[in-house]
């Protein structure tokens, strides 16, 4: 590890505080969440992990995304914001935390595993001049993101949900946002997310074209990626228009999750940079 | 300072007793200041609610024999009682129950936490312990002693509500209704609530929905005119029973206490409801038996159908928690008696170190003007230094004294029959004083 990635160290270590104290209040008396003591780690570490975002892409020159410790770390940073932005926006929602926290905690660990930065193949060292790179992979990483967030609440609207069917009662009842919180947190990041999609998918377009225009045609990447843009575009469409919610907009929510995760790891698997 | 305190609650007394001791508020200044005759009793305060009348007083100086003073205090309450309220003692004396020190503090502790009350845990006490508070203060009848206890009841009851979960959940049927609607809805702030027929829960529950932030309100029932009374009551709009399937699309809580054997509201209605409401949840409380409300209802998507059992199963679960959580809420209360109590003894033993101190001076300045012939005339340095002289020997003395004496009274220890620190020691004091007087 170089004394560089001590920032995303010590980012890791506040989200982990972070979570412990979400969890200690899950487990202990009369759960309050909302307190500086969530509020302070968590600031600590985005600051950290922002601050080490900005120092890789000074060192690199580029926007730090290639490299798949820069793209694990750009990934829960983004989760991050997403959730910082919705943990706001809805009170008793910090109890999502519970779930993001983990997820960015692991990111951050595989950032700080991974090979730092490594050199590209000769053909891509054209493409990565491109300004319309930089935008395309931070568009898909806000995508991802948000993908993740709205997967998250919709597992948690399905979870409430069964406690309410069930007439059953327990933590999850207790400490879980109500179903219309969830739903609302869902339908959010549903649709940040599919802007980020639109928009990640139209930039990466116009790089493949660029770059070579015959290349592209027919890529599984590309195929899956406009399936799930297809997808995501059918979700919101009937949402709007047939009232597809609740149970089933959350089933929808977690397939299409799932599609996109399936979607960037095989981008990654076929050495795509995305 | 002996606290003292006298009162009567639901358990001992009947609601026919207690509505007669009971003191309104424009009695209170009043009362209060009946109450403190500066003998018996220097400080006091009276906590009347529709669940207990209760009197807490402290007594003034330490005297040498603390049993009579509360002996008093409580005999003076009882009398303040004959005198205020036109009620023949025999109808609530046997009610009466009195505690003392440690028990009246644990006791006030409990009540503020709502650990006493009817209803366990319930958070209004708390704000009717602190009017009181606020009443006695205007009518000045809080001293020292009330001052340290009655703030400290209201942090014990906060503590209460933080470190355990004794107040979170609903216990009562209409609430538990109004908790589950929120864990749907989260913000009642403009939902529609339908009610469908009459009784006195469906109108509690629709208070509390009301209470809660509901806007919208339409009342549907058999009789058209039993309808609009209840309409114009909660100002809401009157609907007849035949228009029920239709409206209900445009309800988001239903709560339906109809009579008859008859279900009214019928899964199709439902599900052609949830249609055109593009499956918005909807929540359906039934509690009338026989239930109107078709138990397949609640396999619909989104919809969620709760009857009377449903409701009262979530609210006894809770009781039980709430319960659980008590015995948790009475070690925080038995952590912050003994804690109190010990500031209370350095509270008390302040005076009686000062008339340590004083006794000393005393006597060294009395032997001084005492042997003053024999020293001839002094210059002002031998003077000061004499006086010096004085001060250092007490200083030395008295110092490790009081440490030794303000220990002692934090860690007071007695059993009932012995005399205390404080009284030990005022005592002592008062025994020196006169033995040195009669010289």
């Amino acid at each position: 590890m170089e004394r560089a990635d001590l920032l995303l160290l010590a980012a890791a270590i506040a989200y982990v505080l972070a979570l412990l104290h979400l969890i200690a209040s899950l487990w202990g008396r009369g759960a309050r969440f909302g307190t500086w003591r969530l509020a302070l780690p968590l600031a600590v570490g985005f600051g950290a992990h922002t601050i080490w975002l900005v120092r890789a892409a000074i060192r690199f020159g580029h926007i730090p995304m290639i490299s798949t410790q820069e793209v694990f770390a750009l990934l829960a940073w983004a989760i991050l914001v997403y959730y910082l932005l919705l943990q706001r926006a809805r009170r008793r929602a910090d109890v999502l935390g519970v779930f993001v926290l983990p997820i960015v905690v692991l990111f951050v660990l595989v950032a700080l595993v991974s090979t730092g930065f490594t050199l590209l193949p000769h053909e891509l060292e054209d493409v990565l001049r491109m300004p319309a790179l930089p935008l395309h992979i931070g568009f898909m990483m806000l995508a991802y993101a948000g993908f993740l967030l709205a997967f998250l609440a919709a597992l948690m609207y399905l979870l409430q949900e069964r406690e309410l069917k069930r007439k059953r009662f327990g933590l999850i009842y207790r400490y879980f946002p109500s179903l219309s919180t969830c739903e609302t947190i869902g339908y959010r990041s549903l649709l940040l997310g599919f802007l980020m999609l639109t928009l990640g998918i139209g930039t990466g377009v116009i790089l493949l074209h660029r770059s070579d225009p015959v290349f592209w045609r027919g890529d599984p990447i590309i195929v899956l990626a406009l399936v799930t843009w297809l997808f995501y575009l059918i979700v919101v469409h009937y949402r709007l228009a047939a009232g597809w919610r609740g149970r089933r907009a959350a089933l929808l929510l977690i397939v299409g999750f799932l599609a996109t995760a399936a979607t960037f790891v095989s981008a990654r698997l076929f050495g795509h940079i995305l | 300072m002996t606290i003292v305190l006298v009162g009567l609650n639901h358990r001992t007394a009947p609601i026919e007793v207690r509505e007669r001791l009971a003191f309104t508020e424009e009695e209170l200044p009043d009362a209060l200041r009946r109450l403190v005759d500066g003998v018996a009793i220097a400080e006091g305060l009276i906590l009347s609610t529709c669940n207990r009348v209760e009197i807490l007083a402290a007594t003034g100086v330490p005297t040498r024999s603390s049993d009579r003073a509360e002996r008093a205090a409580i005999e003076r309450i009882r009398a303040f009682l004959r005198d205020q309220r036109q009620v023949p003692p025999n109808v609530y004396e046997a009610a009466l129950y009195h505690y003392v020190d440690r028990e009246a503090v644990r006791h006030l502790f409990r009540v503020t936490a709502g650990l006493d009350s009817l209803v366990l845990g319930e958070p209004q006490i708390f704000g009717q312990v602190k009017d009181a508070y606020a009443r006695a203060l205007a009518a000045g009848t809080v001293g020292k002693t009330l001052h340290l206890l009655v703030p400290r009841a209201f942090s014990v009851a906060k503590r209460v509500r933080t470190e355990t979960a004794i107040g979170e959940e609903a216990v009562s049927v209409s609430s538990v209704a109004v908790e589950l609607a929120r864990k749907i809805f989260d913000d009642l702030q403009g939902r529609t609530v339908l009610l469908v027929g009459a009784g006195k829960m469906a109108e509690l529950t629709v208070r509390h929905l009301l209470a809660s932030g509901v806007r919208h309100l339409l009342i549907c029932n058999r009789t058209r005119e039993r309808a609009e009374q209840l309409a114009t009551q909660f100002g809401a709009e009157a609907l007849s029973l035949e228009v029920l399937p239709t409206s209900l699309a445009r309800a988001d809580i239903l709560i339906c206490s109809a009579g008859g054997t008859e279900p009214i509201v019928r899964r199709e209605h439902v599900a052609a409801a949830m249609l055109a409401r593009r499956n918005r949840p909807l929540f359906l409380i039934d509690i009338s038996v026989p239930r109107t409300v078709e138990p397949s209802v609640g396999q619909l998507a989104n919809v969620f159908l709760y009857d009377i059992d449903d409701l009262e199963q979530i609210a006894h679960a809770h009781m039980e928690r709430r319960r659980h959580e008590a015995a948790r809420a009475e070690m925080i209360v038995d952590q912050a008696v003994e804690a109190f109590m010990k500031s209370l003894r350095s509270l008390e033993i302040g005076p009686v170190i000062a008339a340590f101190r004083r006794r000393l001076e005393e006597i060294a300045y009395g032997e001084l003007e005492r042997h003053r012939r024999y020293l001839g005339t002094l210059t002002p340095e031998q003077e000061r230094a004499l006086r010096h002289l004085l001060e250092s020997i007490i200083n030395k003395f008295a110092h490790p004294a009081i440490a030794r004496l303000h220990q002692a009274a934090r860690d007071d220890a007695r059993r009932p029959e012995e005399l205390s620190v404080v009284e030990l020691w005022t005592d002592i004091l008062e025994t020196q004083e006169r033995s040195s007087s009669r010289e």
